[in-house]
This record gives C-alpha cells, structure tokens and sequence, in this order.
C-alpha cells in the first residue's frame, strides 16, 4: 500500500446509504432529544398511555376530555427519544494492510477486491454517515502507532466528512491494539469495532464483554480479504507482518490444511463475539461498502424485531 | 581425426549438454509474501525448483563445459595422423574351392574399388591356399597401382600344385584363421580391420560356409562380408583328400582343416580319430587302413582361442626332417619298444608318436594334442601331419637323428611361417583395434592439462561467488 491511501469517493457511498436507518436494539439512556427511544418516559414525546393523577404531577398534564368523559383525572405518559452517541473504532494495524501488490499481482479471480484497509475506510465512513443522518453524535478512534487518531462524537456539518479525512490519513502498520481504545469509550452508547481479529482478538474479546456489560451495545466488524480464505496458487514464504518471526513455507501441499485451519479459527472468533454479548458480522472485501453497511444497520432492526 | 573410442566422445557431448542443463535450473526459496494469516499454514519445508530463462552465471558454465571437453576429447584418445587409416580392408579368398578363377579376379577386383570408393583401403589378401608370397602379403600401394589382372592372376593359377579341389567346410575355416592371424599387423596403422571373404556358395555349401563364418563372428571385433563368386562345374570337385584320409571329429576339427588344407601329401588310407577308438576302428587297422589315435584334449577348435598368449611351452615335433614349433604339451607318454616305432619325434628325442602294425595296418598314437591355434596349417606342419598318413611302416628307418634338422633351421623356418603361424595362439580383437600408446600423446597430454587448469579456474571462482550457480 501507498503510505497514503487514495481518498474515498464518498459520493456514490453516501447516495447508496440515503436513507437507511440505524435503529438502536434497546432503549437507550437518557440524553438529549433524538431519534431512538429512551428508557425514560416522559410527557413531551409520543404518547404511549394514561397513568391515574398523582399527587405531585403537573395538571396541566391532566387529560380533562378524559376527565370530562371518565370524571376521573388521568395525565399522558409519552416515550422519550434520545440520541445515541456512536463509536466507530477502527483497527490500523498493519495486517489491515493486506493485501500488498505483490500479492494482487499474483492472485486471480479478485481482481475487484478492495484491500481490507479501503474497505474498512468505506464501511467505518459509511456507518457514520447513517449514524449522523439520524442524527446521532458520530466519534471516531483509530488504533494505529504512533498515535492513534481521535474524534469525539460529534453532530456537526462536516463530521463525516471529518471523519473520512482522518482516515485517509493513516497507513495501516505495525500492532496498534484495540482493547485500550474499547476501555476508554464512555460507556452505554453504541460501538462499532472494525478489525481482522488478527491482533490483541483476546484482550478485545473481554473489553468487548465488559462494554456490553457497563449497557453499551458493541457491534463487531470482522474484515476478511478473499485472499485469506483461498491464497493465490503457487509456492509462498508467507510472513507475518505484526509478527516477523512467523514465517511460513506454503505450497500445494499445505492449501488444504490452512483453509480448514483459517476457517475454523473465523467460526471460532465468532462464536466467541456472541458469547462476549457484541453482533458478529463477517465482511469479505468483495461485497459492496453500502450493502455491507446496510446490513449491519438492519442487523440492529432485526436484534430489536 | 579418429578417435580410439567413439564412444567417450558422445558421452562427452551428453555430459557437456548436462552442464548447459544444470546452469537452467536453480533451486530457489519461494518468494516471500506478506500474509496476515501466515500463523494458520501448516509448518513446513517447500522447495521449489524453477527454470531460469537464462543460464545462471555464464561464465562459470562456460569454464565447466570447456573443462569436460577436454578431458573428454582427451580420454576418446583423440589423434589427428594424417598417415592412419579409420579402417582397413583385409580380404579372405577361399580359392580352395574350384571356382571359375576369371570370375574370382574380376571379385576380388570388384572388392579393392569398393574398398577405395568406401576409405577402406585393402590392406592385404589371404587365401586357402597359401599362395600369397612369403615375402609378405600385399600392400594397398601395390593393389592400388598395379593393374588387377597381374595382382590377383599371380596367386590364382591354375597350375599351383598346392590347390586342391575339396568341398570340406573346413577350408573355409583354416582361410579364416589365416586372416585373423594377418589383420593385427594392419591394426598398427587403423583404427580397425574390415574382412571381406570371397567364397563360392552353392546349395549346401553355402550352408557350411555359413557355419564357418558364425564361428568366426563371434570372435572377429570388426565387420565381416561375404561375397560369393560363381563356382565353376561341379564335375571338376575332387574329393581326393577326403577320400583318403578321413578325420573323425567335430566339423571344425583343427586335425580335419590340416588335412584339408594339405591334401597334396602322399597318403594311404587312413583314418584320423579324434575321439575314442573302438573296435570298428580296430578291425580296419587289421584290414589295413592306418588308424591314427589322436588325443583331442587341449584347443583344438580353429576358431574359437582369441587369448593372444598361450598356456603351453613352445617346444617342437620333428618329423620327415620337418620341425613344427608350436605351444606344444606332452600329453601321454609314448613307450618305444619291439612293436612300438616312432614316427615323429619330440625336439629331446622323445617319442611323440609311436606306430604300431595291427594285421595289415597300423595303429598311430599321437602324444600331444594338436597346438592352439593354426599350427597345423602351416607349412612346418607338413612333416608330422604327412609322417600320420604315410604309409605303415615307412617310418621304421626314420629315427630323430637322421630326420630332423637342426634347431636353428627349425626356427628360421618358424620364422618365416610367423607370419601364418605365429606362436600358435590367435590375434586377440584387441590387436585389430587401435589401442592407447603406452606414453600419451602430445595432444592428450595439452588437452588434460587444459581440462586440469579450466577446473582450478572453475573452483576458484565459483568459491569467490558462493558455490552453487543458483
């Protein structure tokens, strides 16, 4: 990869996404006005029921056609709305580089493939753009060395596009953990980790497990080039680029034992999601952004149908 | 150029093309790629092995290359004498067979042009009969320069007393002993000697001039070509030797080739037994035919020695003041006694063999085996092989004292029959093919030292540059 990546064309990304809803699955705290209901009810949004007149309540919340009709005193309770703060934590390290060009020279059948880096830029600025069409505060925090970049939730003109900026400026490299950032994010609000797994998969696990725990709602991103899956044909040294010192010899003889290794190892990091209580869903660099944010945002509809 | 085995050159050729080869193909460690999911290969060693599309370092397969040729060319024994012939023609005639004699010139004319046309030379001719000079065979100058008619007429008269008609196979046997003994001489100046034997061939005597020459095939290194010439009328056969003395044994008796071959000497009825005698044998002894025992151990196949040494002592037999030396063995003792006369004498004065009057007849012992080899057939041979067949009796006044000559004239004679005799033992094929001198040749010598110089090069280099050409 280039040290920097080619700017993303958010112009198609963002018409595909027009639209789209990223509901939450649960109510949400209590905060300032916005789309998702909130677990406080109250008297200004829609109304939901009647509750019988309590000494302390406002009259003026008295419902006097009820009154008249029932001659009884009866106050409108309506559903609160809040917004939902969002968190997009993306996972710069340099096995989100892949693939490099020596390797797309040689692979066959992807030619369309973006690299995992491209296409965790288009899907990390395609959720913020649903996010912050709904109107909820978009934040942004890349783990990458030396430092990782950090934008705090924000409902401005421009966040996306923000947001967009500081991701074309990183360069996937070295080992930049994510379980940190995960530590640090203000807890009940909505976390969207993009990452291969292929880094601190353990230490994000658990922070995973104690954010769903602390009320925020964790959804994870598991970014997979097609390359990974099925490697390109022929005899390889293969190298680790977080880890130089695992260095492997591959070759006919060994497509199948990976492939079944790899695969398992995916199920596996999925299976262990769930059980941290985050969403799972799995992105192969071949599927579209728009339609790889689409299901994520309706995977959130169908958790909460 | 030839060379002294061809065959080291095309291996050489192999060898240089597998150094070309070895430079084309490099064992290399596969690329390396940067792979996130490297931890899930299995661990493991995959070599690959590619083609390089050009040779890997030029220079060190150029010096490899250069360094197997030498030695190669080196080790074929590569010469570049003008004056040495690649083959030689050597041709047998079976003129013991009553062939038309225009006929046989105008072959053995047909022969030498082939041979020309072909760079073969013709080197010399043999015949069954021996009529070649004594002086020596002739040369391919003389055949070359001289008109035919006057080379092949002055051997192929009609009036040689030596000629005798006979239809035995085994003439063609003693013919083809007189060339292997002649070709090793011609050896020294080619690489190797091509026979060409005239024979006439008729019905069934084709078949046993066939059996002669498969004898002969198995032994001969070079190659061998039969032409056949008309026969003349079949009334002018004469069996006479054959009806005479009659050897029994194998067809390619030694005993029965000598008899065949010297069928001018004055014989009796007798009867040759190379086997056992038996009681058939001794009742024609009573009724007069001299019965000879000759003992058939040692090689006394014509075609079969091709050991150029041989295993016995020469010594000689003297008889009818005649001296065969030849690698003789005493084979039985032989006593002399009132019935028991010698007839030929061993050069101590020993018996060789001893005579023994049975009713009208006689009974021959005979104490040594015939020699290996074509001793029989030489002219030394004549004294003895005649003293067997001579009539019974006519050997009482002879004694080792008044018949034999002395040893000196023996051996000159020896010596001027070497050429046909020799010391009884046969060319070995080693002798018709050129060998290595024993001190190498200039060129040999410049082409190992190259070899030896390109191969220091070579490993110095290839040091300095790591090894392999990978």
């Amino acid at each position: 990869m280039s040290a920097l990546a080619e700017p993303l064309d958010l112009g198609p990304l963002l018409d595909a996404l027009r639209g789209v809803k990223w509901p939450a699955r649960e109510r949400v705290r209590a905060g300032l006005p916005g789309t998702h209901r909130a677990a406080q009810r109250g008297t200004t949004g829609e109304f939901t029921e009647f509750r019988a007149y309590r000494q302390g309540d406002d009259p003026r919340r008295i419902d006097w056609r009820l009154l008249a009709r029932s001659d009884r005193a009866y106050v409108r309770i309506t559903d609160e709305r809040a917004w939902w703060p969002t968190w997009i934590l993306v996972d710069a390290s340099a096995s989100m580089a892949f693939p490099a060009e020596s390797v797309t020279r040689r692979g066959s059948g992807v030619a369309d493939a973006r690299d995992k880096w491209e296409m965790t830029r288009a899907v990390a600025t395609g959720l913020a753009a649903v996010a912050h069409a709904t109107g909820d505060p978009v934040g942004l925090w890349v783990a990458s060395r030396p430092d990782g970049r950090r934008l705090p939730p924000r409902t401005r003109r421009g966040t996306v596009h923000a947001i967009a900026s500081a991701l074309n400026a990183v360069t996937p490299s070295h080992d930049a953990p994510l379980a940190p950032l995960l530590s640090r994010v203000p807890v009940g609000v909505r976390v969207v980790l993009i990452t291969d797994g292929l880094g601190d998969d353990d230490a994000t696990l658990s922070a995973v497990a104690r954010a769903g725990a602390a009320g925020s709602d964790v959804t994870l991103v598991h970014v997979v080039h097609p390359f990974e899956i099925e490697p390109p044909a022929g005899v390889w040294r293969m190298v680790d680029p977080e880890l130089s010192q695992v260095q492997r010899a591959f070759g006919t003889t060994s497509r199948a034992e990976y492939t079944a290794t790899f695969g398992a190892w995916r199920a596996e990091f999925a299976r262990r999601c769930l059980a941290a209580g985050a969403r799972h869903l799995e992105v192969v660099c071949t599927e579209e952004p728009a339609r790889a944010v689409r299901r994520i945002a309706s995977s959130a509809v169908r958790s909460s149908a | 150029m030839t060379a002294a085995y061809p065959w080291v050159l095309w291996g050489t050729l192999f060898a240089a093309l597998a150094v070309v080869a070895a430079h084309l193909l490099s064992i290399s460690r596969p690329p390396v790629l940067s792979f996130p999911t490297a931890r899930f290969a299995p661990e493991r060693t995959v070599p690959s092995v590619s083609r390089a599309s050009r040779p890997t370092d030029v220079l060190l397969m150029v010096l490899r290359m250069f360094a197997v040729i030498c030695a190669g060319v080196a080790f074929a024994g590569v010469t570049f004498d003008q004056s040495r012939e690649s083959v030689v023609t050597l041709i047998a005639v079976d003129d013991m067979v009553a062939a038309d004699t225009a006929v046989l010139r105008r072959s053995i004319g047909e022969v030498v042009r082939d041979a020309q046309r072909d760079n073969t030379p013709v080197v010399g001719i043999v015949s069954t009969s021996g009529a070649t000079p004594m002086d020596g065979l002739w040369d391919a100058e003389t055949i070359a320069t001289a008109p035919i008619n006057a080379i092949t007429g002055s051997a192929l008269t009609d009036n040689n007393p030596q000629r005798v008609n006979t239809r035995d196979p085994v003439a063609l046997s003693a013919l083809l002993l007189r060339a292997r003994r002649a070709a090793p001489q011609f050896a020294s100046r080619a690489d190797s000697v091509r026979l060409v034997v005239l024979t006439p061939a008729r019905g069934a005597l084709r078949e046993v001039s066939d059996e002669a020459l498969r004898a002969v095939r198995q032994v001969w290194p070079g190659r061998i070509t039969r032409r056949d010439v008309a026969l003349a009328s079949p009334s002018a056969y004469v069996n006479r030797a054959r009806d005479v003395v009659n050897v029994r044994g194998a067809n390619d008796d030694i005993v029965r080739a000598a008899y065949a071959r010297w069928g001018d000497l004055p014989a009796v009825r007798t009867r040759v037994v190379r086997d056992s005698l038996g009681a058939a044998d001794s009742l024609a002894a009573v009724n007069g035919e001299a019965v000879v025992d000759w003992v058939a151990r040692g090689a006394s196949n014509a075609a079969a020695p091709i050991s150029k040494t041989p295993t016995r002592a020469v010594t000689a037999v003297v008889a009818n003041g005649v001296a065969l030396v030849a690698p003789l063995r005493r084979e039985k003792p032989l006593l002399v006694d009132s019935a028991h006369h010698a007839i030929v004498w061993w050069i101590d004065g020993a018996p060789a063999a001893v005579e023994r009057h049975v009713g009208a007849g006689c009974i021959r012992v005979v104490g040594f085996a015939p020699p290996a080899g074509d001793a029989l057939l030489s002219v030394s041979a004549r004294g003895a092989l005649a003293a067997l067949v001579a009539k019974c009796g006519a050997g009482v006044a002879s004694s080792f004292a008044t018949g034999a000559l002395t040893l000196q004239d023996s051996l000159a004679r020896s010596q001027q029959d070497s050429i046909l005799t020799g010391n009884g033992g046969l060319a070995a094929s080693r002798e018709l093919r050129a060998s290595l001198p024993g001190v190498l040749s200039p060129l040999t010598r410049w082409l190992l030292v190259a070899a030896v110089a390109l191969i220091g090069i070579e490993t110095a280099l290839s040091r300095t540059r790591g090894g392999s050409p990978s």
